[in-house]
């Protein structure tokens, strides 16, 4: 493992495009995936991230700084300038301005959040698509979401009668 | 590609790789299995769809050494084991199920009726393809729900090959109850899931596939036949329905002129055959039907068994035979005695012979002491099956989330609530699939099992049960009026995994999903509920799930006898799976007495009844019954001051608790299962809570309430009360408790039950919509 400054581990991070990037090992610890990678020993240099190409990988990097748990040395320091609520306010804006993005990029960040399981922010990128999803109607979903209803007439009628019960 | 044995031409091997792949192809399809392995250049060749079709023809030379299929005996219900044959490999035993339709290239359709579900290993039930020569099986999907009896509501399957896409379709005729027939279409290895035919006009079926133990959908010229009949009750005169495998369109045709309803059809040489008997002499006509579009039938030969010969003589002594195929080129035909005439007398007379139309010449094809003359085999009906390497396809649910942005999609669907995934469904055919699949419902329900917490009043009419949320039935004045009738001996549990269980005297035992309000009729009570509530209770029902299978289970518990005063009993326990519909006694009998006037209360696996303190075997104990493993054990319980109070078991938070209630003290104390390393009783449990209840005259033990039973916490940690007629939170920080059911209108009972949104269907592969 590569270090840079005293008592803080650095991991590299790789994207399958060839990117590589430097994180505190406390955030990469942001994901479960990771975590488990290095609790087991298996991560010695650097960890290839399958599947997750640099843009989206800086972007995940970018929220587990962001929402590494704030202990140690500076964290101390920062907590005590800083109410907690308001810390949490301050979080809140960030996560809304970051997930401010096209519907493919959110896709992906999805589907890394899932495999390198970082709880915060799937649950942040779902429920930007679960509102969407909720509130409008199917026409606007399907739209939203590109599907093509592939419903013959009558097979749709016959749909909406067996789930009577979803539409009351 | 490169040639796969271009080192070892290299080497001094003279072979050329055509010419193995020719050899190949002419071996059987477990040997080519085997050579897959060679190399990865080897394992492409031999996978190609080229080799398949090649691999099909060669294979499979009709010279009267054909393989066979021994499907199960359909008297015979315990054993439903299929059996492969052919002469150069012994019978095997392959799957325990039923076949449903002619093989098609190779594969054939099979239903499993789950009447034996004791081994984990069995399949379960539903329809799946299987390949005899490979060995290979996947289960198809469930189809629209039309279980039942023929012809009121009924399934059939067919199977075929469509040339043009190289891929096999499975065909699904059902009908539900009047409506008229329907049809839906299955690609093997697609789409993942059943759609409606494409065909443009008459994607209906015409007429009413039959559905005897003879009739089994046969493929023959780009077209799947059945057995059928113009109108549905009317079993008079029968036709034969068609439906094309590229157009998707159904047709008609009459059969070859003749007097008698008594044929069956089969595909002989690649043709469709009808086979008809001709009742007076041993004697039968076999038609092929020369052209699918002209409808043109040509009567290839009359069979007739009225030679001489030792092995005919056998024949004639069965009243009648079937054809399996027509082999030597069109010259001779391969007969067996039709297995359910065979008399049990007479299990040795079992045959395989080919019969030559020129001379009449009969031959016995099996030696003496041959596997398949073995008596087990005589009544099991035989279809031949052709090697074939073809594949039977990915699993659906494999299929439906190959996708990376539908395992996207999945990860965001499964957060939201089962009404919205109800509306969702309406999106298009591959949302539908994903919402419907048995995987998603699991996803969904890990999901909001843990998070989301709903509650859910049951306000019921006999068979007209309702589910509303507490909130709206507290605003809502109609809702609350309904509730007014609600009977009294209805006895639901808490939902488990989803469902929930409702048991009445007059209307049986339901189980149910209170978010969709799909309910199935399960069984009958098995004991009378008294109409007293004080008075004693026979038995129990619960409603259990069974983690290793991920299936529901009910269990009934119920007193044969019992005498207070002498302290004899006899108890039995029976289960009964949601998904075979088959109640069985567990063979144990529960160790202690337990008390049967409330529900059983299930977590982690298991149920847990408070045994009777009545008994001395059952005083301070639990009975616990573990559901994978169906066998019992019992818990001793935390003990408490004197004697007075009731003692009962609770589940909360996915654990077991038990609950002491005192009307002397009127308190009401709430263990939990020790944790390591904290004080406790000695008994393994650990006090939780002690709350006093004689402050609140709503849930006082000696005024109003004469049980009170804790139901669930909500996410701040209060716990919610219900005593039958209130319901609270009561909140153990600060000790205080918000009556959220007024108790004004005292005639009003509640049953309130505790759910979460969830898409679990009432009973698995017999309904669609959840």
């Amino acid at each position: 493992m590569a270090t840079r400054e005293a008592g803080k581990k650095m991991i590299m991070l790789k994207s399958p495009d060839g990117m590589e990037f430097e994180v505190e090992e406390a955030v990469a610890m942001e994901s479960q995936t990771i975590r488990k990678m290095i609790e087991d020993d298996c991560a010695d240099t650097a960890i290839l991230i399958p599947n997750i190409n640099s843009k989206i990988l800086s972007r995940v990097i970018e929220y587990c700084n962001k929402h590494v748990p704030t202990t140690g040395a500076t964290g101390a320091a920062a907590s005590d300038t800083v109410a907690p609520a308001a810390l949490a306010e301050d979080l809140k804006i960030w996560d809304a301005e970051f997930i401010k993005v096209n519907r493919a990029t959110r896709f992906d960040l999805i589907q890394a959040a899932s495999y390198l399981n970082i709880k915060g922010l799937l649950d942040l990128t779902s429920q930007t698509t679960i509102d969407t999803i909720s509130d409008n109607s199917l026409e606007e979903i399907r739209s939203f979401l590109s599907t093509k209803n592939d419903y013959l007439p009558e097979e749709e009628q016959t749909i909406r009668r067996e789930n009577q019960w979803a539409f009351q | 590609m490169a040639p796969p044995c271009k080192k070892a031409a290299e080497s001094g091997s003279r072979v050329p790789d055509e010419l193995l792949e020719d050899i190949f192809a002419r071996m059987p399809a477990k040997s080519v299995q085997r050579c897959r392995c060679l190399s990865r250049a080897w394992a492409a060749a031999l996978s190609s769809s080229g080799f398949i079709d090649r691999h099909l023809r060669l294979a499979n030379r009709r010279d009267g050494s054909r393989s066979l299929v021994f499907l199960p005996d359909p008297d015979s219900g315990d054993d439903t084991t299929v059996h492969a044959w052919s002469p150069r490999r012994p019978l095997v035993a392959v799957r325990r199920v039923a076949a449903v339709t002619r093989q098609c290239r190779g594969l054939v359709v099979l239903e499993a009726k789950g009447e034996n579900l004791l081994l984990a290993c069995s399949p379960a039930r539903g329809h799946y393809v299987y390949n005899p020569s490979t060995g290979q099986v996947t289960a198809l999907p469930e189809g629209k729900e039309a279980s039942g009896a023929w012809p009121q509501n009924h399934a059939i399957l067919g199977l075929g090959y469509d040339p043009s896409i190289r891929k096999h379709k499975v065909v699904r005729l059902y009908c539900r109850g009047e409506l008229p027939p329907a049809c839906e279409v299955y690609v093997l290895d697609s789409t993942g899931y059943w759609r409606a035919p494409s065909g443009a006009a008459r994607t209906m079926p015409l007429a009413w596939a039959t559905n005897y133990c003879t009739d089994q959908s046969v493929f023959a010229q780009g077209q799947v036949y059945w057995a059928a009949q113009p109108h549905k009750n009317y079993t008079g005169e029968r036709v034969v329905m068609s439906f094309s495998m590229a157009d998707e369109v159904f047709g008609i045709l009459p059969p070859p002129d003749m007097d008698t309803t008594n044929w069956r059809i089969t595909e002989l040489g690649g043709r469709l055959c009808l086979f008809k008997d001709i009742s007076a002499v041993c004697s039968y006509d076999i038609w092929i039907l020369r052209d699918p579009l002209t409808g043109a039938w040509d009567l290839h030969c009359r069979v007739n068994l009225d030679a001489a010969s030792p092995a005919a003589t056998q024949l004639r002594c069965s009243t009648s035979v079937i054809p399996l195929d027509i082999v030597d080129d069109g010259n001779r035909v391969l007969l067996r005695p039709e297995p359910c005439n065979i008399r049990r007398e007479n299990l040795g007379a079992h045959q395989l012979v080919v019969y030559d139309p020129a001379n009449g010449d009969v031959e016995d094809l099996l030696a003496d002491g041959s596997m398949i003359t073995h008596h087990s085999m005589t009544r099991r009906p035989a279809a031949p099956y052709e090697e074939s390497l073809e594949s039977t396809g990915r699993p659906h649910e494999d299929i439906i989330f190959s996708s990376k942005s539908l395992q996207v999609l999945a990860q965001v669907l499964r957060r939201l609530p089962a009404r919205i995934l109800g509306r969702l469904k309406c999106v298009c055919r591959t949302w539908r699939a994903i919402i419907e699949s048995g995987r998603f419902i699991r996803l969904h329900y890990e999901h909001t099992g843990r998070s989301s917490f709903a509650r859910v009043v049951l306000s019921s009419m006999p068979y007209d049960w309702q589910f509303a949320s507490l909130d709206s039935c507290l605003n809502d004045l109609k809702l609350a009026c309904q509730m007014q009738q609600l009977h009294r001996r209805v006895v639901s549990s808490k939902p488990c995994h989803g469902l929930l269980l409702i048991a009445h005297n007059n209307y049986g035992v339901h189980v149910c999903n209170p978010v969709t309000g799909a309910q199935v009729f399960h069984c009958s009570l098995p004991f009378k509920q008294p109409s007293d509530a004080a008075a004693a209770h026979p038995g129990c029902v619960g409603l259990g799930y069974d983690l290793l299978r991920e299936e529901h289970i009910i269990v009934v518990l119920a007193y044969k006898s019992r005498n207070f005063d002498t302290g004899s009993y006899t108890m039995g326990c029976s289960i009964r799976r949601l998904t075979d519909c088959v109640t069985k006694m567990v063979a144990p009998s529960p160790p202690i007495p337990v008390t049967v006037d409330v529900p059983p209360v299930y977590a982690g696996g298991k149920m847990y009844w408070m045994g009777e303190s009545r008994f001395s075997a059952g005083c301070s104990s639990i009975l616990v019954f573990d559901i994978c493993n169906e066998s019992f054990d019992v818990l001793p319980a935390p003990l408490t001051m004197g004697d007075s109070g009731r003692m009962l078991v609770a589940e909360l938070t996915g654990q077991v608790r038990v609950v002491h209630i005192c009307p002397n003290t009127e308190t009401m104390t709430i263990w939990r299962k020790q944790e390591p390393g904290t004080l406790n009783d000695g008994r393994g449990w650990t006090r939780e809570h002690w709350i006093q209840l004689g402050q609140w005259p709503d849930f006082s033990l000696r005024t109003e309430a004469r049980l009170v039973i804790p139901l669930a916490i909500d996410d701040v940690g209060r716990i919610l009360l219900d005593t039958g007629r209130a319901l609270g939170y009561y909140d153990p920080r600060n000790q205080t408790l918000e009556t959220v059911y007024p108790t004004t209108s005292s005639s009003l009972q509640l049953n309130c039950r505790p759910g979460f949104f969830s898409l679990v269907r009432p009973n698995y592969r017999q309904r669609q919509y959840f």
